[in-house]
């Protein structure tokens, strides 16, 4: 039998090309020993190339992956996602450098799984059918199972990887069961197709299984962005994990599941708006209330920041509620200013543990201000960002997604999201408060010496950059407001 | 005669698995779940899913279950520990029935309607090789390249996981 073959478009893909064979030249280069010490910066150099062959795509208009199935649509949308992830593995790797060679975890597979990483969540951004969702989230997923039990010597890492992959793989397969009952009710996995079946007239089982398989989807999803109540793993694999790579699990891989939650239920489930609603509205709420309660008792500085990512998960969530699109440009932007967040406060740790002791406390970071006042700073940025104090990137985010829900006519869930953010005002503050009014203990945790210079460098970036969009947000605010215009 | 297969498949199936579930050795348990793999593939046979059969065979049957077996005997399990679950077993029974209510009406719910068959499944050569083959390299071909890549994390992952002695610079 002749079969023709399908026509591609590799353009469709470039950046998901590009990101593989990367990893891949990176995993091929860091067989050699002598080269050991240049991976990160071959690393980061790719990574740039394959951001500016994502930046010269935007704006073509959506290209189909070939002419038979889509499978994968590069839009805007898709692209700006790509973008941020980018930039997070970017300031990842800045801030690995030190803590990698100091733990003797500067591999070349370290890199290249990073890479990968990147490359899954391109994927599971761009992906218009849930086949290549589903393969983009496991290429992620499977990367960071081993990214986090990298330290193989640690105790702790090894507990983290283990909680990740179990839980990890339970979610999965609530994604694949979800997924079979979509693919039994509407014949196809396409995104198209299942937003027109639900579109047209369903009887009771169609709908029952729509219900079902949305359900699931969300329970798996749901595990990946940690809201309530799947949320238990964080904490412990946060402490557990490389202190990197839970900056880089915190921002890229939640910024990943919610670019397809956006995808999914702007424009494949707004039929089952009644249904998906409340439920949603429920665990956005509840996800909130959960990570800043429970962040006010913490001591250890991954395990607030991990509730504190709990809780940030549960902002985001509510803007879905409004259903418009200044409700998923919003999402975008917070997603854009998040990343930098998160990415400054785990650096700081992360550059802090380099050598010596890991920095893992409160009583860690006493008298930081006078000791290294440039990483406090910093420091005092991400936090004051992170609780949405002008003139941070962070009360620009707030406002705009506060906003977009007072629009759509949430305002009882616009006025509980600020009450709990005033509540997240008391752990972000303490934190400052340690650094800058508690006298240093008599031997600082850390060693002296001069901190890593690539780590300041991605510190001082994420800083400037939070403040620059706190004073200056109208040109991101425009990037996310042309991703999501491109949504159907 | 179709119907005498399938009751002799279908009887098979569900005895054994009701049986792996009142076995205490799990190493009969894992020979029982084998019975069941079987069985099943005897069914998608009888679907005309030549390719599912062999498939559920060789993977589910040959592979996973060998894997199962060598666990088992590395831990050396003889015997299920009893007493560990004392409260998990009542409370078990309870969720399993909660469930299964559920799951009961959306299938009663199915006796009058039906879904949407497969916008290409079914017709002539349904479940071959071919058929598949074709589709792997027409339809899916995206998915099958993503696929590749993860088999090349997913080893590159096994090796840095499993490696000893790891070389160390700094310290």
């Amino acid at each position: 039998m002749n079969t023709a073959l399908p026509v591609i478009n590799l353009y469709a893909v470039m950046p998901q090309i590009v990101l593989v064979s990367a990893a891949t030249v990176v995993l091929i280069v860091g067989l050699f020993e002598r080269f050991r010490k240049g991976i990160p910066y071959l690393s980061l150099l790719l990574l740039a190339v394959s951001g500016v062959v994502a930046v010269n795509q935007l704006g073509l208009g959506p290209v189909p992956f070939s002419d038979v199935s889509s499978m994968m649509v590069m839009d805007d949308f898709g692209l700006v996602a790509t973008l941020v992830f980018i930039a997070g593995a970017v300031l990842t790797v800045l801030i690995s450098i030190s803590y990698a060679e100091a733990r003797s975890i500067d591999r070349g597979e370290y890199y290249a799984l990073l890479i990968y990483a990147v490359s899954g969540m391109s994927m599971m951004a761009a992906s218009t059918d849930l086949f290549t969702f589903f393969l983009g989230l496991e290429v992620l997923s499977i990367s960071l199972y081993v990214l986090i039990g990298f330290e193989q010597r640690d105790a702790g890492s090894n507990e983290g990887a283990l909680k990740y992959f179990l839980l990890g793989a339970f979610a999965s397969g609530f994604i694949l069961y979800g997924m079979a009952l979509l693919y039994g009710a509407s014949g196809s996995t396409e995104y198209e197709a299942i937003a027109r079946t639900l579109g047209g007239e369903r009887s009771d089982a169609v709908n029952l299984l729509l219900l079902g398989g949305l359900g699931l989807l969300l329970v798996g999803i749901g595990f990946k962005i940690s809201m309530v109540p799947f949320h238990a793993w964080t904490p412990d694999v946060y402490q557990g994990a490389p202190t990197p790579v839970a900056a880089f699990l915190s921002t890229g891989s939640k910024a990943a599941a919610f670019v397809v939650l956006i995808r999914l239920l702007g424009s494949v489930f707004p039929g089952l708006q009644m249904e998906w609603i409340p439920l949603i509205s429920v665990l956005a709420v509840l996800t909130i209330a959960v990570g800043n309660v429970v962040a006010l008792v913490q001591t250890n500085l991954k395990r607030l920041l991990a509730y504190s990512s709990i809780a940030h998960a549960g902002y985001m969530l509510l803007p879905l509620m409004a259903d418009s699109q200044d409700g998923s440009a919003s999402i975008v932007f917070y997603l854009i200013v998040y990343t930098a967040m998160n990415l400054g406060a785990f650096g700081v740790l992360a550059v802090l543990s380099a050598r010596g002791a890991p920095c893992a406390t409160l009583e860690d970071l006493a008298g930081l201000g006078s000791r290294r006042p440039l990483l406090a700073a910093v420091m005092a940025v991400v936090m004051f960002s992170l609780a949405g104090i002008p003139p941070t990137a962070g009360f620009m985010a707030k406002f705009y997604l506060f906003s977009a829900l007072v629009h759509g006519g949430y305002v009882e869930l616009a006025v509980i999201g600020l009450l709990f953010s005033g509540v997240s005002l008391y752990y972000y503050l303490r934190v400052v408060v340690w650094m800058y009014m508690r006298p240093a203990a008599e031997t600082p945790a850390e060693a002296a010496g001069r901190l890593s210079y690539t780590g300041m460098t991605a510190l001082c970036l994420s800083a400037l950059a939070i403040l620059a969009v706190g004073v200056f947000p109208s040109e991101l605010l425009q990037l996310a407001e042309r991703a999501v215009m491109t949504l159907p | 005669m179709e119907l005498y297969f399938f009751l002799f498949f279908a009887i098979v199936a569900v005895a054994s698995s009701v049986a792996m579930i009142l076995q205490r050795n799990p190493i009969y348990c894992v020979l029982l779940l084998i019975m069941v793999m079987i069985s099943i593939a005897g069914l998608y046979l009888m679907l005309d899913a030549q390719f599912v059969a062999i498939i559920q065979i060789v993977v589910y049957a040959g592979a996973i279950m060998v894997l199962f077996l060598f666990v088992i005997m590395l831990l050396n399990l003889s015997r299920e520990e009893g007493g560990v679950f004392r409260i998990q077993k009542p409370l078990a029974v309870l969720l399993a029935a909660l469930l299964f209510l559920p799951v009961a009406a959306m299938v009663m719910s199915y006796a009058g309607g039906g879904t949407t068959p497969p916008a290409d499944g079914g017709g002539a050569g349904f479940g071959e090789v071919e058929q598949i083959g074709t589709l792997l390299f027409t339809k899916y071909l995206l998915p099958v390249e993503i696929a590749a890549v993860l088999l090349l994390i997913a080893i590159v992952g096994a090796v840095v996981l499993t490696r000893k002695g790891t070389v160390s610079v700094g310290e």
